[in-house]
């Protein structure tokens, strides 16, 4: 059905496999404790997406084309570090023990640190001096 | 050692299911929307609350939730589908994105585990 | 004005491929062969071609199959040398061949019309303590000249050597192409003093807007980012109502930095999230059809824009079976 390239799928496989891999045993080593700030989702989630913006622009703006890089590091790493699924139960799961000021801010900065974080990426690769 | 293998395979799969679905909805209308994602993200939130209502073990939560659904739904590319209409002058887009993101996310986990509790 | 050339562009699809490489590496790796003077890939933000799909990169996954553009100038024996394997590696891509000179210091300088200077050359060179490029839009400015756009390589050959953009490397060398639109009398002015602004340079002048006969006409609007219609970016609307005309298609580059008129220059700035650089809607067609569509672009370009149109011939191959674009379910 999917004329898509089997080469491509795998460097998708490949890049979810491993930054589901590091977000699973960072999760493992270090979980939330009911009532906590999610620290873990939370540095991921940033980590992530300041990676995404900058290898995204890069590999779309700066560099010749390829045909794994973006679907291994962008879709596959980059997607599979960050998670909205976790993000959201933490939320809810903050509201239940009555944590709302918690579950407002870390919504809110998450939200905001994630912008800040996928704009600052792209900007560093299009920054406004050029010569390095 | 098992749960480790099922880590790795698991989170790949997630990564392609991703991308699939993704690519078979926003096919082929240049929706300036990113349908997809958001299809995507609140399949995966809705799933995961499922799977804490209906009460899973630690280690299916560890596999299906943490390693497939949190592979499966991302917040880098929500961000990047945010960010991008807001530089490019199409606040609109954006807004409706995360407002959108994150109530319609929040309603998909609560409804989930509501129906897994019943 | 200059060593008589010709300028070979090629529009196509990022994945396009010639054979199991990518069409644009069987490209810059034909152009290095042949030792051509300056080539340049740019890659598009939007577009569509041939098989009259919209693309964009505002989404992750449709921006799966940009439009890219390579451009090479050289003299007009050796681009006839190479056209015909160009040709034949092109595919799907449109192929467009236009006039050119080759401008070099001991050559005269335009006397009439409008003129389309263009720079090609490395970033690296800082000038009165910026970088090169920055203070080359400042003096264009200075100048006053009609457009002014900076837009950044990712491949290319300069004076017959390969420059690749790398992973991890600077990549200063690799060419940048300088697209500086006025008239004459402007252009004249500023000649003698731009190649200081840029590594290596190979400068390259051509006429336009010059009701010069040709079977195709390439027809180039010249906008910011953030010129709106309807409050929509222009360049959105311009590329959708193309296409609704039926025009044979369409790409958008965008530069880094650049300037219209006597206006503050426009470029990426780090703490700034609505971003204004230079954008440029390509479209070539038969000149029958470019009469049937132009109006739909003047109308639109009434507010903000330039137009510039030159004459040329355009070899584009169809084959009889529409293949699949990758990553794509089947139509």
């Amino acid at each position: 059905m999917l004329a898509a390239d089997r080469r491509e799928l795998g460097a998708i496989f490949a890049g979810g496999a491993i930054g589901a891999s590091l977000r699973t045993g960072l999760v493992e080593a270090a979980p939330t404790h009911t009532g906590h700030w999610p620290w873990l989702t939370f540095a991921v989630n940033i980590a992530g997406s300041l990676l995404l913006g900058y290898l995204v622009t890069r590999l779309q703006e700066r560099l010749p084309i390829t045909a794994y890089r973006r679907p291994l590091l962008g879709t596959g790493l980059c997607g599979a570090l960050t998670t909205f699924s976790t993000f959201q139960l933490e939320l809810l799961r903050l509201l239940d023990h009555g944590d709302d000021a918690l579950a407002l801010g870390y919504a809110a900065a998450s939200l905001a640190a994630g912008i800040a974080g996928l704009a600052l990426g792209t900007a560093l690769v299009r920054r406004a001096n050029l010569t390095w | 050692m098992v749960t480790v293998l099922l880590v790795v395979v698991c989170g790949g799969a997630g990564a392609l299911a991703r991308f699939l679905l993704d690519a078979l909805i926003q096919e082929r209308r240049l929706n300036e929307f990113p349908l997809g994602t958001f299809v995507v993200n609140l399949s995966g939130a809705f799933l995961l609350g499922l799977l804490v209502g209906v009460g899973s073990s630690h280690r299916t939560m560890t596999i299906l939730g943490t390693a497939t659904l949190g592979s499966y739904t991302t917040f880098s590319t929500w961000m990047l589908e945010t960010h991008r209409p807001a530089q490019d002058g199409e606040p609109v887009l954006a807004w409706l994105n995360i407002v959108l993101g994150l109530a319609a996310g929040f309603a998909a986990v609560t409804l989930g585990r509501a129906l897994g509790r019943l | 004005m200059g060593e008589d050339a010709l300028k070979l562009t090629t529009y196509f699809s990022e994945r396009d491929r010639a054979g199991e490489r990518f069409l644009a590496d069987g490209l810059f790796d034909l152009y290095e062969r042949h030792r051509l003077r300056t080539s340049v890939l740019l890659r598009g933000i939007a577009g569509f071609g041939w098989r009259h799909r919209l693309q964009s990169d505002r989404l992750l996954s449709l921006s799966e199959s940009l439009p890219a553009v390579s451009v090479a100038v050289d003299t007009r024996e050796r681009i006839e040398a190479a056209l015909p394997e160009v040709l034949e590696l092109a595919g799907h891509g449109v192929v467009s061949v236009e006039p050119a000179t080759l401008w070099s210091a001991d050559d005269p300088a335009p006397t009439s019309g409008t003129v389309l200077l263009t720079i090609y050359g490395g970033r690296g060179i800082r000038a009165e303590g910026e970088a090169g490029y920055v203070a080359l839009v400042a003096r264009l400015r200075e100048a006053g000249v009609t457009v002014a756009s900076v837009l950044l390589g990712v491949d290319g050959t300069l004076h017959g050597e390969r420059r690749r953009a790398r992973f991890f490397a600077r990549n200063a060398g690799v060419p940048l192409m300088v697209l500086i639109i006025g008239e004459a009398d402007r252009i004249a002015a500023v000649l003698p003093d731009v190649a200081s602004f840029v590594e290596e340079p190979v400068l390259t002048l051509e006429r336009v807007n010059a009701e010069t006969p040709g079977p195709h006409q390439k027809v180039i609007v010249h906008l910011e980012e953030q010129a709106k219609v309807d409050g929509h970016p222009l360049h959105v609307e311009l590329v959708r109502r193309l296409a609704l005309a039926g025009a044979a298609g369409a790409t958008v580059i965008r530069g880094v930095r650049g300037v219209y008129a006597s206006g503050e220059p426009i470029a990426d700035r780090f703490f700034s999230l609505r971003r204004n650089v230079p954008v440029h809607v390509i479209a070539i067609d038969t000149a029958e059809a470019v009469r049937q569509w132009l109006p739909i672009v003047e109308e639109l370009t009434k507010a903000a824009g330039v137009v510039t149109i030159s004459s040329g011939t355009a070899h584009a191959h169809r084959r009889a079976r529409e293949a699949p674009p990758r990553g794509r379910p089947s139509p």
